[in-house]
């Protein structure tokens, strides 16, 4: 399969999870104790993982997997819950090691890599030692090789010799502040002296660093004129005396963009609509036809302008599938299953930075799903199974959510062999497991560091991937339901709020109000006067409609009691199941970008939000799937 | 009702500015901290089955308010003279409570009495506007009246 269509999403998103590692190292040099940092840590750490090994960036993998490993003893040593300065280091390292094979990837070129597993192997050696979680009191005995390539491999960068101020030497803190301000400059491809022989008061005054960097010498010059630790600094050229290449410009032709300013250009662009729709009023149809010509011009332009801007935010669910399809495939492949894997609701268009924060969750889900679900081919043939495994990712709109339903037919999950796990994890003893229904069961997964399996790997089993899948959700105002049954597979649902939304949408109106209506709720229209309507019982019926029977059916005004329109038209749901929707006429058929409405509104759960109108005037959108709740008192007139 | 008692001191470290108006014969004052900002207030479309402190929807400038009736809220009557829109802030950016201006700034350095801020401040009723929004969507919730359950 060709990745190369997916290297745009990749470095975009290598980039975020990097930024926010380097966030959390400093975080962690500055408060060692703080488990929600190095759980965001090792979150992170596990995507680069993931992200990577889907790219076929073995060393990228490699490294991320190994500093997992480092990061799951600090996290597992619950009776030292300090981090080691020296595993942080390690990490920085790391970390920097990633961003040069991220740059490489973004200026498409090779990257001389003879140092992954030099800096993997002494990740290990650390993980190797006597008690490798546990603060560095004596020194570790020196490294067979240095952290990273060593001056003599180096083909380009700077040669930067470093005094520190007396306050600051012996800190090995400073030091990983000076990498990661370093790493904003390129990347650091060596330390002296090396990380293991520093022991906790680490680093004397002097240290010697090699940056392969294409900034020029000002650049480093003002960057340690800015630190504070740095009492004097000598930068040399590299070996063959050139700095690094500048990177090609593939990553240039993106820019990340706050999703909050985009949100402010949206809405004025919308405003600007408006204020030219009622300036349209004012010139009227006699106008100056000079005066007209521009206007109508400039009404192209903004035209144009808000369309763009909402084709910036809202994006089919098309544009990403092809990856996750493309993780799919290379996973199942590495692990030596069939699996078919299908997608439903592709067209569904949401906004793009929701989409963006979901397709790690969901590749999480893939995974564990290719991992840990779906059985091998003779296991499912044993079990009278196709050998064949089915995924099936399904994406539908619910009133002002988006479902994204991850199906799989494999083993499914157990919930005694979940609560046996949670009491030898120790979280949690025999007696509260024993209490927990089987559907908080499967909700362990969720918990950070809980995993089935006893040995991790590449793909899954360190009982990141569902931590990630629940916070990421959480964080988006979404729900995670999970349901499973042994030997019958397992199904992830995801219900996430859109922000924001475009729907094909019938505009009609009831008592002088309008409202929009999703096109997809309604299979046809008929006259009142072609069916007729009755009441029973306080109910409105539909007669006549379908087949001579009987229908439910809902006004959209909750005081129907009091307004039932003569002629007017219903508006029949799919299949005939639900109710038929009452209306004094319909408008027409719109485009409309739904806003979700907001306190105390929201809890109007008839409504899934609102939108306005080239002309200023406001329709709610109704949600049909909640027209049929409790009927009115007497309520205020549209 | 989500308003303090006269005699209530504001919660310690809270901001010393409040928006002012008058409501029937009284004071009342919201913390700047819960306010981004005022607007004009245009036509708005009423939306059926809610409580009647909740007036609909609103366009301001590209957005979506909804405007909620202050004096409603506060249980006083209603004034026909010029209103006013008060932004809320926060995760309420997009609620709006409306009132009769006008509406006045005022800050510590004011000294409108004597006895300088502070006692210019224990003058005003304080008015919490996410109690009183809180409020109207257990209100809605519970059907009464037309909400939703």
């Amino acid at each position: 399969m060709d990745m190369a269509r997916y290297t745009a999403l990749f470095l975009a998103e290598a980039e975020d999870h990097l930024q926010n590692s380097e966030e959390a190292v400093q975080r962690l040099v500055k408060d060692g104790k703080c488990r929600e940092d190095l759980n965001a840590l090792f979150r992170h750490l596990h995507s680069l993982k993931g992200m990577a090994a889907t790219m076929g960036f073995t060393d990228m993998a490699r490294i991320s997997h190994a500093l997992e490993d480092l990061l799951d003893l600090s996290r597992k040593n619950r009776e030292n819950e300090t981090v080691p300065a020296e595993d942080l280091l390690l990490a920085s390292n790391g970390l920097g090691y990633i961003r040069a094979i991220v740059r490489a990837v973004g200026s498409d070129r090779s990257l001389d890599s003879p140092d992954a597993s030099a800096l993997a192997d002494l990740i290990r050696s650390r993980l190797a030692g006597p008690n490798p979680a546990a603060p560095v009191s004596a020194p570790s005995p020196e490294p067979a090789q240095p952290i990273i390539p060593s001056e003599a491999e180096l083909k380009t960068g700077w040669k930067i010799e470093l005094r520190l101020k007396e306050e600051s030497a012996g800190s090995t803190g400073k030091v990983v502040d000076l990498v990661n301000c370093l790493g904003a400059l390129g990347s650091v491809r060596h330390i002296s002296p090396p990380l293991p022989s520093s022991g906790r008061s680490g680093f004397g005054k002097r240290i010697t660093l090699i940056l392969e960097s294409h900034r020029e010498r000002e650049d480093l010059e003002r960057t340690f004129a800015g630190m504070e630790a740095i009492r004097s600094y000598k930068i040399s050229p590299g070996r063959n005396g050139k700095k690094a290449e500048k990177p090609a410009s593939r990553s240039s032709r993106f820019v990340r963009v706050r999703a909050d300013l985009l949100d402010i250009l949206m809405e004025n662009a919308l405003e600007l609509t408006l204020a030219h729709e009622n300036l349209s009023g004012m010139l009227g149809a006699g106008g100056n036809p000079a005066l007209v010509r521009r206007f109508q011009r400039c009404r192209q332009l903004v035209e144009t302008q808000y369309a763009t801007l909402t084709e910036l935010r809202l994006v089919p669910f098309e544009t990403v599938a092809n990856r996750i399809r493309a993780g799919v495939d290379a996973l199942s492949a590495r692990k030596g299953k069939k699996i078919r894997f299908c997608m439903d609701g592709l067209l569904v268009r949401l906004d793009r930075s929701l989409l963006e924060s979901l397709v790690d969750p969901l590749l999480h889900i893939m995974r564990n799903a290719i991992d840990h679900g779906i059985e091998p081919p003779e296991e499912r043939t044993a079990a009278g199974k196709p050998a064949e495994g089915t995924i099936t990712l399904r994406l539908s709109r619910e009133g002002n959510e988006v479902r994204f339903s991850i199906e799989d037919d494999g083993r499914g999950m157990r919930p005694e062999e979940l609560r046996d796990r949670a009491v030898a994890l120790n979280f949690m003893t025999r007696e509260q497991a024993g209490r927990l229904s089987d559907r908080e069961c499967h909700f362990l997964v969720t918990l950070p560091g809980f995993s089935t399996v006893s040995r991790a790997d590449d793909v899954s089993g360190r009982g990141v991937g569902m931590d990630v899948v629940r916070n990421e959700v959480e964080s988006l105002g979404g729900r995670l339901e999970i349901c499973s049954g042994p030997g019958t597979g397992t199904l992830f649902a995801l219900d996430i709020p859109q922000s924001m939304a475009i729907i094909q949408a019938l505009l009609v109106r009831c008592r002088q109000a309008l409202f929009a209506i999703p096109v997809a709720a309604i299979s046809r229209t008929i006259a009142f006067k072609d069916a007729g309507l009755i009441r029973n019982g306080g109910r409105l019926f539909l007669e006549n409609c379908e087949g001579g029977g009987l229908m439910p059916a809902v006004t959209v005004n909750r005081d129907s009691g009091e307004h039932l329109p003569e002629n007017g038209v219903a508006l029949l749901p799919p299949g005939n199941k639900g109710e038929a929707i009452l209306v004094d006429e319909i408008i027409g058929r719109r485009e409309v970008l739904v806003r979700p409405l907001d306190p105390p509104l929201r809890m109007m759960k008839r409504f899934s939000g609102a939108a306005m109108l080239g002309d200023g005037s406001i329709a709610l959108v109704i949600d049909p799937r909640n027209m049929s709740a409790r009927e009115p008192q007497a309520g205020n007139a549209c | 009702m989500a308003v303090d008692d006269k005699s209530a001191s504001p919660p310690a470290g809270l901001s010393d500015r409040f928006l002012s108006f008058r409501v029937g014969s009284r004071d009342y004052a919201i913390p700047l901290e819960h306010v981004s900002g005022l607007a004009d207030c245009g036509p708005i479309r009423t939306v059926d089955g809610v409580p009647p402190e909740v007036l609909g929807l609103s366009e301001w400038r590209g957005r979506l308010l909804t405007v909620l009736d202050l004096h409603g809220l506060l249980g006083e009557p209603h004034s026909r003279g010029t209103m006013c829109l008060i932004r809320l802030s926060g995760t309420m950016t997009h609620t709006a409570l409306r009132v009769a201006a006008p509406v006045t700034l005022v800050t510590a350095d004011d000294s409108r009495s004597e006895g300088g801020f502070e006692a210019d401040r224990d003058h005003f009723i304080m008015v919490d506007p996410t109690e009183l929004v809180l409020q109207l969507e257990a209100e809605i919730l519970s059907g009464s009246p037309g909400g939703e359950n």
